[in-house]
């Protein structure tokens, strides 16, 4: 687990430590339950990118994006944004590609997190 | 009160960020949390609940029963409950949720921007003040057609003045003169409780013509005692339909031997645009003989922009609801601020009313506002009061 700030870490850690108050046990309970809420929201994401269903794309990353905030993923949450952004203009090239973008970064954030259990 | 004595409710959908809030609230030392996951089980927990809630932490958009619905519930039941907003909308959106739930007298502590850390929830947990009951709504008199048009014949309206200042020099360079009725039970009743009434009775006109009359006669002694103030006054709709408008006004002036220009006429869009030709031709010839004019309550009516093309205005008063939260809300501020520039540009003298705050003050003279008016320059007043006050008025430093 990398104790200093790192810059090219998927999470900035510090929210969450303040929360758990550096309980380890806490912080693990939170991030389970970060993983089943996440994983739930991205599987809707997909199917409704798939079914290019717009409103549901934009409360699934809506989601995603607050959930993300709280755990410091910033480059989750850019994604988030991203796909967002391109909702009203209809962009579906750009939904797709940013969300084949998040299933990259939540590979790096859940790998990370697997490093902390 | 003790964090530890609230009784928190976070309706919150998602579990992550429901648990997360409630773990920051146990860091806090909070010991009774209830969660519910949307606006429904939340108001239906609160009914059950043999201990009120304190603090309710309310996401905006829950699928089932919203944010926004589940506030006006709270605001209907009167609740004396107080209000954490928390979102991860765009900040104008979570403001006017903002402004909804202060509409419906629930005491709201501030809104959250997600995502939401320990220190944000403390901040606003410690602005909770507890409540015995919830706000009641002020209570308005209702007064007869029957006891205005009393009123008028003996004479119980009166105008009271409030002062308008220079923003660069602190000059005072006039005041608005305010309709109030002075009633033998209810003391000073302002216009809001029979300005409707006189409306739609249609006899609005003559408390325009009192009110006419007394700011003329003000002005002139204010001009005597060595101020050199202008009189501002409101016309209604009535007045500007008539076409003898402009002479009128110009023989009232000069009988008490002041000049049109010392007077300013303040019209509301609305009232210009309703008999559109009527008021083109009175306050063209009003402008022609020299009075000012002045747009009043800018950006409350419609198409704004418009009116100002068309009709020879001088000044433009910027409504106090966009000045009044301009420290506060970006979309007020980028409203006040773009008011001042098509004032600039077109050459208009721009005025904001409703200047409450220090804060609202400096705000105004960054922008190069003229002319500012309000609370904190002073409340409305007896027309034998201004000399008095203005020459102990001074500007803050």
């Amino acid at each position: 687990m990398p104790d200093s700030p790192d810059d090219t870490a998927p999470i900035d850690r510090s929210e969450l430590a303040e929360v758990s108050g550096g309980d380890r046990l806490v912080e693990q309970q939170m991030l389970a339950t970060f993983r089943r809420a996440n994983g739930a929201d991205v599987a809707a994401l997909r199917q409704a990118l798939a079914n290019r269903d717009l409103a549901a794309v934009t409360r699934c990353t809506h989601r995603i994006k607050g959930a993300g905030r709280m755990i410091g993923a910033k480059a989750l949450t850019g994604i988030c944004e991203k796909i967002e952004q391109a909702g009203p203009a209809g962009d579906w090239d750009v939904m797709a590609a940013q969300g084949e973008a998040l299933d990259r970064e939540l590979d790096r954030v859940y790998a990370y997190l697997g490093t902390l259990a | 009160m003790k964090i530890a004595d609230l009784h928190f409710l976070v309706a919150e959908d998602h579990d992550f960020q429901r648990k997360m809030l409630a773990r920051m609230l146990i860091r806090l030392g909070a010991q009774h949390i209830i969660e519910a996951a949307d606006g429904r089980a939340a108001f239906e927990m609160m009914q059950v609940l043999t201990q009120p809630v304190d603090i309710i932490i309310c996401d905006l958009d829950m699928p089932g029963m919203d944010g926004m619905e589940f506030i006006r519930l709270i605001g209907e039941a009167g609740m004396p409950v107080s209000m954490i907003l928390s979102s991860a909308h765009e900040r104008s959106l979570i403001a006017s949720v903002g402004t909804m739930t202060k509409a419906y007298g629930i005491n709201l502590l501030g809104a959250i921007e997600k995502p939401a850390t320990v220190q944000k929830l403390e901040t606003l947990i410690k602005l909770h003040q507890p409540r015995v009951t919830a706000k009641p709504r002020p209570a308005s008199v209702e007064f007869s057609q029957a006891e205005i048009a009393a009123a008028l014949a003996v004479g119980q309206f009166e105008a009271f003045f409030q002062p308008k200042v220079d923003l660069a020099t602190a000059n005072v360079t006039g005041a608005e003169a305010l309709a109030y009725w002075r009633h033998p039970e209810h003391g000073i009743v302002s216009p809001y409780a029979f300005v409707p009434a006189l409306e739609a009775s249609g006899r609005i006109d003559e408390l325009t013509w009192i009110m006419l009359e007394k700011a003329a006669v003000a002005c002139r002694d204010w001009r005597r005692g060595g101020l050199d103030m202008m009189v501002s006054v409101n016309l209604s709709l009535g007045s500007l339909a008539s076409v003898g408008l402009a002479d009128r006004i110009t023989e009232l002036v000069r009988s008490q031997r002041l000049e049109p220009r010392q007077m300013i006429l303040e019209v509301t869009e609305t009232i210009a645009m309703t008999h559109l030709a009527h008021a083109l031709e009175n306050l063209a010839r009003l402008r022609i003989k020299g009075f000012g004019l002045s747009i009043d309550d800018y950006g409350t009516g419609y198409s704004s922009m418009q009116h100002l093309l068309h009709i020879p205005f001088t000044e433009l008063k910027i409504d106090q609801s966009f000045v009044a939260s301009a420290t506060e809300k970006n979309s007020c501020r980028v409203f006040l601020e773009s008011s001042l520039d098509i004032a600039r540009k077109l050459g208009l003298k721009a005025v904001a009313e409703g200047v409450e705050t220090r804060a609202v003050w400096d705000l105004l003279r960054l922008l190069g506002c003229d002319v500012a008016q309000g609370y904190f320059i002073a409340r409305p007043m007896e027309a034998a009061k201004i000399p008095d006050w203005a020459t102990e008025w001074t500007p803050p430093d």
